[in-house]
């Protein structure tokens, strides 16, 4: 067998040992909790200001806009704690299947 | 001839050596496919979470997209109500001087007919009248002021409080 050959060859055998290996997947990417970007950086209007001078109209319209302004804001404030309690759920419910299929794995036989 | 059993030696040995060895190396064996197993197990089970947690985000987000659409619909009906309000104030303070008026002479009539009254029972129907007449005449007169005090200045000192909370 030439030098030529032996070089053709070994390919073949690496492909042939690698057939023999056997790939364990140990740890499994963990749960993520995928909140969009935009509704974590989103932050609640400021105070609207009056400068002096300002009517009683002016002052009753930004009470309105701040009214309008704090419900939005606990909307929001409502809406990431139901994201977070959403994906603690998640969590907690895919580590307790993570644990039976651990428990099952390790059942005597 | 000898190289034979030689040969048949050799070959026995491998083949006890190869059992030995795989006898030994069982137990790895199968411990190997248990993890292997179980890994693509646990795989199937966060995918299945992973699905699972989008759904209940998306239909998270749905609903709040739609309650936030709905506060700013609201809103914005509150400001055009308002607007339209402002927009008609001096209309509306004429309107209610001469509805002030109206009750005025109402009640003066009223209070006319009871001083003139022949029974006391005529008297206290009368005075019931006049009470529910000065009740109403009375939130059209705070209507009337509080209309128009809405271009008036706040006082500095009370504006003064509420400035004082800083964005």
């Amino acid at each position: 067998m030439t030098r030529t050959h032996r070089l053709f060859l070994l390919p073949a055998v690496l492909a042939l040992l690698g057939g023999c290996g056997t790939t364990v997947k140990l740890l499994p990417e963990s749960l993520d909790c995928p909140v969009l970007p935009e509704r974590l950086d989103t932050a609640c209007a400021a105070p609207q200001v009056l400068a002096d001078g300002a009517s009683f109209e002016q002052l009753i319209r930004a009470s309105i806009q701040d009214r309008q302004a704090l419900q939005v804001c606990e909307k929001r404030r409502a809406d990431l704690a139901a994201s977070v309690r959403i994906c603690n759920k998640a969590v907690a419910e895919h580590l307790t299947k993570l644990r039976e299929l651990n428990q099952a794995s390790q059942a005597p036989r | 001839m000898q190289n034979l059993i030689y040969l048949i030696i050799m070959v026995l040995a491998g083949g006890a050596g190869w059992y030995g060895g795989s006898w030994k190396g069982r137990d790895a064996v199968q411990a190997v496919a248990r993890y292997q197993k179980l890994g693509e197990e646990a795989q199937a089970a966060l995918q299945q979470a992973k699905g699972q947690l989008q759904k209940d985000l998306a239909d998270k987000d749905a609903k709040f997209d739609a309650e936030i659409k709905k506060l700013n619909e609201s809103h914005t009906q509150q400001i055009q109500s308002f607007d339209a309000k402002i927009a008609g104030n001096t209309k509306e303070i004429a309107r209610l001087t001469q509805v002030s008026a109206a009750g005025q002479s109402r009640i003066a009539g009223l209070v006319k007919q009871r001083d003139a009254a022949a029974t006391p029972e005529e008297k206290k129907k009368l005075d019931t009248q006049i009470q529910a007449e000065v009740v109403a005449q009375k939130a059209v007169e705070v209507e009337i002021d509080g209309r128009k005090c809405l271009p008036v200045p706040v006082p500095l000192a009370v504006l003064a409080d509420w400035q004082a909370v800083k964005p």
